[in-house]
């Protein structure tokens, strides 16, 4: 054996081991501009989680996860802009506008009725040509125009659209700040009143590209409820869940996803997880916890319709 | 486009794949294959040549992760072109290093062996680097199999320098003793 034998022999490692090391980078908290000053250097961050107890009015982690009485803040995605770590930040469909950065969450087929107006065009990285006070904006691991989202708040969601039709939709999902699940599934993802039909798929399903969708009636009371309990509860960092269940990592747990079609042609993607722990799509790093009694009524319809683990 | 979507256009043998591939994880290849040559010819060069391995491998072959599916070619095929020379000529880059400190977690080099050994060595590394600390396992996997500079790995993990290389020092110590275990320096 020699080294370029134990190199090659690193190819065969397991494909979740390489992707846990691009998903698991921790973040420490700065003030989101300070990027701006600080052109000389690109990485994206994405926060990592550290628990900050309830029991204190305000609790700051070095992750830059801040738990407090007003909510988890989420920290700001720390971008900053260097030739040498640009092509890392390409791993993540990202680009930044007005301040914010927008990260990629879905696309969809059927959408193309929300795009709305233009709103600039994704240049791509910073380089070299970037002046030494980095304005920033339009910079991002994409290229190409971008408009708003017909129906939602374009400091939360922006898309893009593809010549065949297919429209990405890119959402902030950081610097904010999330105290009950309304503010997110009503106050900036609209679900209630505007579903069209709602599926669910196992875990393996999804993870292998299956297709085992399944339908529910959008209709029945445990769907509503559910819905309810989803606003009414308030969001938990993942990382502490995954402490306290004694998992390495949440997806450990996660055992469905459920999809609520909108009237728009979107669709809000949630994924479901032992205990009843919910995460949508569009953030890794926090859920709510729907009741026990609310959960196992799901759970139980998943069991009679189809698709469901034993 | 989603991956199941764009692993369905190869089955369907339509050319669009590639395109897609390349859109999508074009820059991430790229980056790949970049930190292995140091040379955007050949780089880009290993790129293309990855979509081809992609189009000849699917079907029947279909990548539960495409990202990493892909990511394993560029790694094979950069280190290939790597070791064929052109790239070795220019010396320095952050292959030679990485090999060198592998080089460490040997006893003594001695030729490749059979194929079985090939699977088994692979099988032995997979199994080691499962069991590490998440971390650590992580800043192996980024040094190891993407090639990635200490700066770059510090940086991402939110560590000195330093740390980064004390972590891997200490890795490739306990892959020293892992492979001594497993009877890799027995003669």
């Amino acid at each position: 054996m020699n080294r370029e034998d134990l190199y090659q022999s690193i190819n065969k490692i397991d494909d979740d081991i390489l992707e846990r090391s691009e998903t698991s980078v921790k973040k420490k908290s700065t003030a989101w501009r300070k990027w701006g000053a600080m052109a000389a250097c690109l990485c994206l961050v994405i926060g990592g989680i550290v628990w900050g107890t309830k029991t204190l009015s305000h609790k700051e982690e070095p992750s830059g996860y801040v738990v407090s009485e007003k909510g988890i803040s989420i920290p700001a995605l720390e971008v900053s802009l260097a030739k040498e770590t640009a092509a890392m930040s390409d791993m993540i469909g990202f680009f930044i506008y007005e301040g914010r950065c927008y990260v990629y969450y879905e696309n969809f087929s059927e959408a193309e009725d929300v795009v709305g107006e233009y709103l600039g065009t994704v240049t791509g990285m910073i380089d070299e040509w970037t002046p030494e006070e980095g304005y920033v904006d339009f910079a991002g691991s994409i290229r190409g125009d971008f408009y708003s989202v017909k129906g939602y708040d374009p400091k939360f969601m922006l898309c893009t659209k593809e010549a065949n039709g297919i429209v990405t939709m890119y959402i902030c999902n950081n610097g904010i700040t999330l105290k009950y699940g309304k503010e997110l599934y009503e106050d900036r993802l609209h679900l209630s009143g505007n579903i069209t039909g709602v599926q669910y798929e196992s875990r393996e399903s999804w993870f292998y590209s299956k297709g085992e969708l399944y339908e529910l009636d959008k209709e029945e009371a445990y769907i509503r409820e559910f819905i309810e309990k989803l606003d009414a509860e308030e969001f938990l960092l993942c990382q502490d869940i995954a402490e306290q269940e004694g998992l390495q990592h949440m997806v450990d747990s996660e055992v469905y996803h459920l999809y609520f079609y909108k009237k728009d042609g979107t669709k809000i993607h949630l994924r479901l997880h032992e205990n009843g722990y919910v995460r949508f799509q569009g953030f890794w790093d926090v859920c709510v916890k729907i009741p026990e009694e609310c959960y196992d009524k799901l759970i139980d319809a998943f069991m009679q319709n189809g698709g469901a683990f034993e | 486009m989603e991956d199941a979507q764009i692993i369905e256009l190869y089955f369907q043998r339509k050319e669009e794949a590639i395109k897609e591939t390349d859109s999508k994880y074009g820059s991430y290849c790229f980056a790949i294959a970049e930190n292995i040559l140091h040379n955007t010819e050949d780089s880009e060069e290993c790129v293309s040549d990855t979509w081809l391995a992609a189009w000849n491998a699917m079907p029947p072959q279909r990548p539960t992760v495409l990202r990493m599916f892909l990511a394993k070619i560029t790694r094979n095929l950069s280190f290939n072109r790597f070791h064929a020379g052109n790239a070795k000529k220019r010396g320095g880059g952050e292959l030679s290093l990485v090999l060198d400190e592998l080089a460490e977690c040997i006893a003594n080099e001695s030729d490749t062996e059979n194929e079985y050994m090939a699977k088994e060595l692979e099988r032995c590394i997979r199994l080691f680097v499962r069991n590490l600390p998440e971390r650590e396992g992580n800043v192996f996997v980024r040094r190891y199999f993407f090639t990635e500079p200490v700066a770059v790995i510090a940086k991402r993990y939110h560590m000195t320098d330093n740390h980064v290389m004390v972590v891997l020092s200490r890795t490739r110590k306990k892959l020293k003793a892992h492979l001594e275990k497993e009877g890799y320096f027995s003669e």
